[in-house]
């Protein structure tokens, strides 16, 4: 008795602390400071702009999961659930720059790569980024992601290029993941491909590796 | 000084002047709007506006916690504001602006319309002790005129004193001798440096523009009883006889200002050698200051500020400052068309041009096409702009 009240007590507390509250404008600083649950969704989307998305992707889901439970619990409410539309974003980008090989336990990992895990992963990527781009045809960093999912399916490439050609030639690309997607979908060696590459290794934060293929090895 | 006493003495004095002068008839003065605005509408605007985010007085409907600007800061300041303990402390020490705004009830007993309609197109600094001025909000001459209808629609007319004898020194002698110079600067006048802190000072407007933004009818009025004309101002009572009123508002609004230069527009400093990446600009420009309005909505219930999905009567421009990706994925203009922020505008990035519209406007020079950032804030340091500068040069190292 004493210990499942203590283990009740212990939720609570954990579910109390870790989740948003109403913020406007400038209060997301002040839900970081109080919401690790929210920090930790913001440190996952860095940590996937930096070229970690095995890390991001683990990152994201669990706070994901965390920020579910608690709107199970509590209820739903606006501020949580940007929070995990966001997660999911996280998840299914990450999804995305690992070519559809999320992180899973090596014995799961077989018996779905055996059975073309991979690709479908990708599909579900490009279906969750297409849907939040169609919601949000303002955000730029939406249609990138989207075009990216794009880029990496063979049926998707002539959409990704048009989409990604349009925000390069209007000096509107958001990051250098949108560059290394550009890449993918231009001939190597090209004027607009060796302009990409530049952009690329600009826009890429430290370890430009990470995220932009060398000019002697481009992406296939 | 008694009703009858103070009768006596205007006729002791009509008795003195020459009998040919006619005795100057009190005449009424215009203490509202003239009769074409409308204050209905200017009510409207208001509420359009959001003035209710910075003013207390405004009989406006209360906006939520997280919308109140200078209330969520003094909740800060004050120590009730739902945090934890340790950020709450580390919040104190930086928060310097909009921890205070003027009231806007009774306005039209302080204030002359006309003046607050020129001020509301053209915001100004009349407060030194306060960082932030009012920002310039999206509003016409139309809208202007509205506004300060409807702030001033309660005001009575008040009747034109008749003209005074006492002498501007007199009452400069009495600003100084009565301690006003604790609170107010009286800037091309004479020289001060207010020393009472608080809100008292922070509020006090410069005395400079004291002879703009009232009437004479209003400042005696004011100067006998702060208190009967604004409930709960920080100003005092100065406890002043009646000629000695009649000094000081002589001394207010003619005592003779001293010449200024004009203020410069300054130039923007080359761009550096060294190299500068988004990590130092993110770090001394816009996480200091441009994320309070370039926010990311997904983290703030949906509003991203002012700057991004709207506000303060202005529409969504789209604007992330929080991140790389945000800062690159530029502003939607006014034909709802995304922009990049780097674009060359008149052989300026547009970021640039914006920064440095601030400077402009704070030397009294206002852009109709281009709004300075940060709004109604200090302009950002020529340093910081450089820097801002120099990172677009490089081609924004990530």
């Amino acid at each position: 008795m004493k210990r499942a009240t203590l283990t009740a007590l212990a939720a609570m507390v954990t579910l109390g602390l870790g989740m948003p509250s109403t913020s406007e404008a400038c209060m997301h600083i002040v839900e970081f400071s109080k919401d690790d649950a929210v920090a930790a969704v913001a440190q996952a989307d860095r940590m996937l702009s930096e070229g970690r998305a095995t890390r991001a992707y683990q990152a994201a889901r669990r706070a994901r999961r965390r920020l579910e439970r608690h709107m199970r619990a509590n209820g739903r409410d606006a501020a949580t659930e940007a929070v995990v539309a966001r997660a999911r974003r996280i998840t299914a980008l990450a999804a995305v720059r690992l070519d559809g090989y999320t992180p899973v336990s090596a014995r799961t990992a077989r018996r779905h790569v055996l059975r073309g895990r991979a690709e479908r992963s990708l599909r579900w990527a490009r279906e969750r980024l297409r849907t939040r781009a169609e919601a949000r045809p303002e955000d730029l960093r939406a249609q990138m992601h989207y075009a990216e999912a794009l880029a990496r399916l063979p049926d998707g490439r002539a959409e990704a290029a048009q989409i990604l050609g349009r925000l390069a030639e209007r000096d509107l690309m958001p990051d250098a993941h949108g560059y290394a997607a550009l890449l993918r979908v231009s001939a190597p060696g090209s004027q607009s491909w060796n302009r990409a590459l530049t952009r690329c290794q600009q826009m890429a934060p430290d370890d430009a590796s990470r995220i932009c293929p060398s000019a002697s090895a481009p992406h296939s | 000084m008694s009703h009858p006493a103070r009768w006596l003495a205007i006729l002791v004095l009509w008795g003195c002047a020459e009998p040919s002068a006619a005795p100057p008839a009190p005449a009424e003065e215009v203490a509202v709007a003239p009769a074409q605005a409308d204050a209905a509408r200017g009510h409207e605007r208001m509420a359009e506006l959001q003035c209710q985010r910075c003013h207390e007085g405004t009989a406006l409907p209360v906006v939520s916690q997280a919308q109140r600007c200078v209330g969520c800061h003094q909740d800060i300041l004050g120590g009730d504001f739902d945090a934890p303990p340790a950020s709450v402390r580390a919040w104190r020490h930086t928060l310097v602006s909009l921890n205070h705004a003027p009231a806007l009830d009774r306005l039209g007993a302080r204030l002359r319309p006309d003046w607050i309609a020129r001020f509301l197109r053209r915001p100004h600094d009349v407060r030194p002790g306060l960082p932030a001025t009012m920002p310039r909000l999206p509003m016409t001459e139309e809208d202007a005129r509205d506004i300060a209808a409807a702030l001033t629609e309660d005001a009575a007319p008040l009747a034109s004193p008749p003209p005074t004898e006492e002498s501007v020194p007199t009452g400069l002698a009495l600003i100084e001798g009565r301690g006003c110079l604790g609170c107010h600067r009286f800037s091309q006048v004479r020289e001060s440096t207010p020393t009472m802190g608080g809100a008292a000072e922070a509020l006090a407007p410069d005395l400079r523009h004291t002879r703009e933004r009232m009437s004479e009818a209003m400042l005696l009025r004011w100067l006998e009883d702060p208190s009967a004309v604004h409930p709960g101002t920080l100003m005092p009572s100065p406890a002043l006889e009646e000629a000695e009123r009649r000094a000081v508002a002589n001394a207010l609004l003619n005592a003779p200002l001293q010449a200024t230069s004009p203020p410069r527009v300054p130039e923007r400093l080359p761009v550096l050698e060294r190299p500068v990446r988004f990590a130092e600009v993110s770090e001394r420009v816009f996480s200091r200051t441009c994320w309070h309005c370039h926010a990311d909505p997904d983290f703030a219930r949906g509003d991203g500020g002012a700057g991004n999905t709207g506000g303060f009567g202005y529409p969504g421009r789209g604007v992330n400052l929080m991140d790389y990706a945000g800062v690159s994925s530029g502003y939607l203009d006014t034909e709802g068309e995304r922009r990049s922020m780097f674009a060359d505008d008149d052989g300026t990035p547009h970021l640039v041009r914006v920064l440095m519209a601030r400077h402009a406007e704070e030397a009294g020079s206002f852009d109709d096409a281009v709004t300075g950032m940060p709004l109604g804030l200090p302009p950002v340091s020529l340093e910081e702009i450089q820097l801002v500068e120099t990172w677009i040069a490089q081609g924004r190292p990530n």
